[in-house]
């Protein structure tokens, strides 16, 4: 659109729009980079570099010496994220719950807080928490435990050797979204009208009742923060690396350490620089969380927008 | 009992419970990282904040002073670059709301808060480190004004738009000019630029992942300049932590400490100033 209105007007529509292309230049420059340099390894090794499992540096290129193969990092983020959302979905429903519903109104501002005080802490810290404490106690009270009584079911099958597994990775991921799921949630359930909760009231109905058929009507909301809290866990990178174990493992047990696609690209990306392609692989990592930032993101919002009243 | 009021006591029992499941952990990170931490600045006393780590044979575990002068540093330089760029883009947005670059600015600024850090740290390599061949301290600071931008955009423009439409009308009436009108709305809006920057520099601070190449990291001089690496409080604590050095483990917690510390304050400070915006 050209700005009406004066020639003063013009003036400042120019010299503001300088800065804010800056804005959209940054996100194309990235989208730009990762598919630039991840296209010399597609070149090479193809599609197989994110279905293959085989990670395998070396002087001489793929696909005689060197193989990059992205599959076991795309799987533990995959897996990591998915424990992370189902936990976090129940304890996010269960807050909002609370905080809009149980609690008196001097608790549900000290709850509010609370969340909000998550939402912000360097992810670093939760990554410290979660290699000194969350894993060894979860390797003792949960994995352990899990593993000897009911090996014979796929996810717990394998024992678990330390506390850095993926199991741990996604309850700390988990720990980390909730107060982004809850503020999706939360923002939704406000915004059913009054008069549907009172008409609710009025019926008689319990507590319970009532805030079953309240979810029932923020249920697309409650897709989105999935999907955005989804986006989160797999591009979570910090927090991550310190718990996942950052080895190459695939398969349905979760009681194994892995990598996440982040996690990868944190560990071995300043070597990756002295093997040719390797740098290529981890931008195609890059890439690919990229696109499932992407993908997941634009559904999420989509859902969002399908909360009308 | 009837089992309908059963049913609401079990439900109501079970959020409750499931909700303290919820908060408890960040009561309890921040036990036990001033349990670990503490003890280590008290075991280095004022060395903690004023020398660099020692060796890892060195009975004492030493300082994290170039961890500290590297946050701070970065943190600001990384202010000075965004803050200008972001308020800018959020007073265009908010002036010409119907212009397209307006639309495409806040997808770009929606996309710029999901996408993964550590793409951004990998744009910045690509862009300043792999063409100079070195890590730098202004990498560093450019990775971080990234992480800040969206952010800052975000609540300056929701700062801006908040300006009461009947402020504006008064002003075009005096015959302001579009200039003076936006300068008057950043001015009594200040408290909510403020608040966009303290976000943003939370946000830049507690950072790892944007740092990990593009800074990378320095740890025997205080401060290098800004064209060698640099290190940083989150940078210092994560590959600390991986280390089986003792006294670099411990120097891990200690930082750890002082960033806690350091989010809580810009956190509770960041409350005041917006409990204070009122009309």
């Amino acid at each position: 659109m050209r700005p009406k209105g004066s020639r003063h007007d013009f003036i400042v529509f120019y010299s503001l729009a300088a800065p804010t292309s800056i804005v959209v230049l940054i996100l194309l420059l990235m989208l730009a980079t990762q598919l630039g340099l991840s296209l010399p390894v597609f070149g090479v090794q193809g599609l197989s570099t994110l279905t293959t499992t085989i990670w395998r540096p070396s002087y001489t290129p793929p696909p005689d010496g060197a193989w990059y193969g992205l599959l076991p990092a795309i799987w533990g983020t995959m897996t990591s994220a998915v424990i992370a959302v189902f936990l976090a979905t129940i304890l996010s429903l269960s807050l909002v719950v609370v905080i809009e519903e149980v609690a008196s109104r001097r608790f549900r501002e000290v709850f509010s807080t609370i969340v909000d005080l998550m939402a912000g802490m360097p992810t670093v810290i939760f990554g410290v928490w979660g290699l000194a404490f969350l894993g060894p106690t979860l390797e003792k009270w949960i994995m352990d435990p899990l593993h000897s009584h009911l090996s014979f079911i796929p996810l717990f099958s394998c024992e678990p050797l330390s506390g850095a597994t993926v199991f741990t990775a996604g309850i700390l991921l988990s720990v980390m979204i909730v107060p982004f799921m809850v503020a999706i949630i939360q923002e939704s359930y406000r915004a059913i009208p009054m008069t549907l909760k009172e008409a609710a009231w009025s019926l008689g109905m319990t507590r319970y009742e009532y805030v079953k058929l309240n979810i029932n009507m923020i249920k697309p909301a409650i897709a989105s923060a999935l999907l955005l809290g989804f986006g989160r866990a797999s591009s979570e990178t910090a927090a991550v690396t310190l718990v996942v174990g950052n080895s190459f493992n695939i398969g349905y047990c979760i009681f194994q350490p892995a990598y996440t696609i982040s996690s990868l690209i944190a560990n071995q990306f300043t070597e990756a620089q002295d093997f040719p392609y390797m740098m290529n692989a981890l931008f195609a990592g890059g890439l690919t969380l990229l696109v499932i930032g992407i993908i997941v993101n634009s559904i999420g919002i989509i859902y969002l927008r399908r909360v009308r009243f | 009992m009837d089992t309908r009021r059963l049913k609401d006591k079990i439900f109501t029992i079970t959020v409750i419970a499931l909700s303290i499941v919820a908060i408890a952990p960040v009561f309890h990170i921040i036990i036990y990282v001033s349990y670990r931490g503490l003890p280590v600045i008290v075991e280095s006393g004022l060395e903690f904040f004023t020398s660099i780590p020692n060796a890892v044979t060195d009975p004492k575990p030493g300082g994290i002073a170039q961890a500290i002068i590297g946050t701070l540093y970065l943190t600001a330089t990384a202010s000075i670059i965004a803050v200008p760029i972001a308020t800018l883009a959020a007073v265009f947005s908010s002036e010409f709301p119907r212009s397209r670059l307006t639309h495409v600015v806040r997808a770009a600024s929606r996309s710029l808060l999901e996408v993964a850090t550590i793409i951004v740290g990998m744009l910045v390599f690509a862009l300043l480190v792999l063409p100079t061949g070195r890590f730098t301290a202004v990498a560093g600071s450019v990775a971080l004004a990234i992480v800040m931008i969206p952010y800052v955009y975000t609540y300056v423009e929701l700062a801006m738009l908040s300006v009461p439409r009947t402020y504006v009308d008064a002003a075009y009436s005096l015959g302001m000019s579009r200039a003076l009108v936006i300068y008057h709305k950043l001015r009594i809006m200040r408290r909510g630029v403020v608040r966009g920057l303290m976000i943003g520099v939370t946000k830049a601070m507690g950072e790892t992942a944007p740092l990990l190449f593009t800074a990378f990291g320095a740890r025997n001089v205080l401060f290098g300049g800004p064209l060698e690496p640099i290190d940083a409080l989150p940078l210092m604590i994560f590959q600390f932590i991986q280390t089986g050095y003792d006294n670099w483990i411990k120097l891990a917690w200690g930082g750890a400490f002082i960033l806690l510390i350091s989010y809580l304050t810009l956190f509770i400070v960041t409350r005041v100033l917006v409990k204070e915006v009122k009309y």
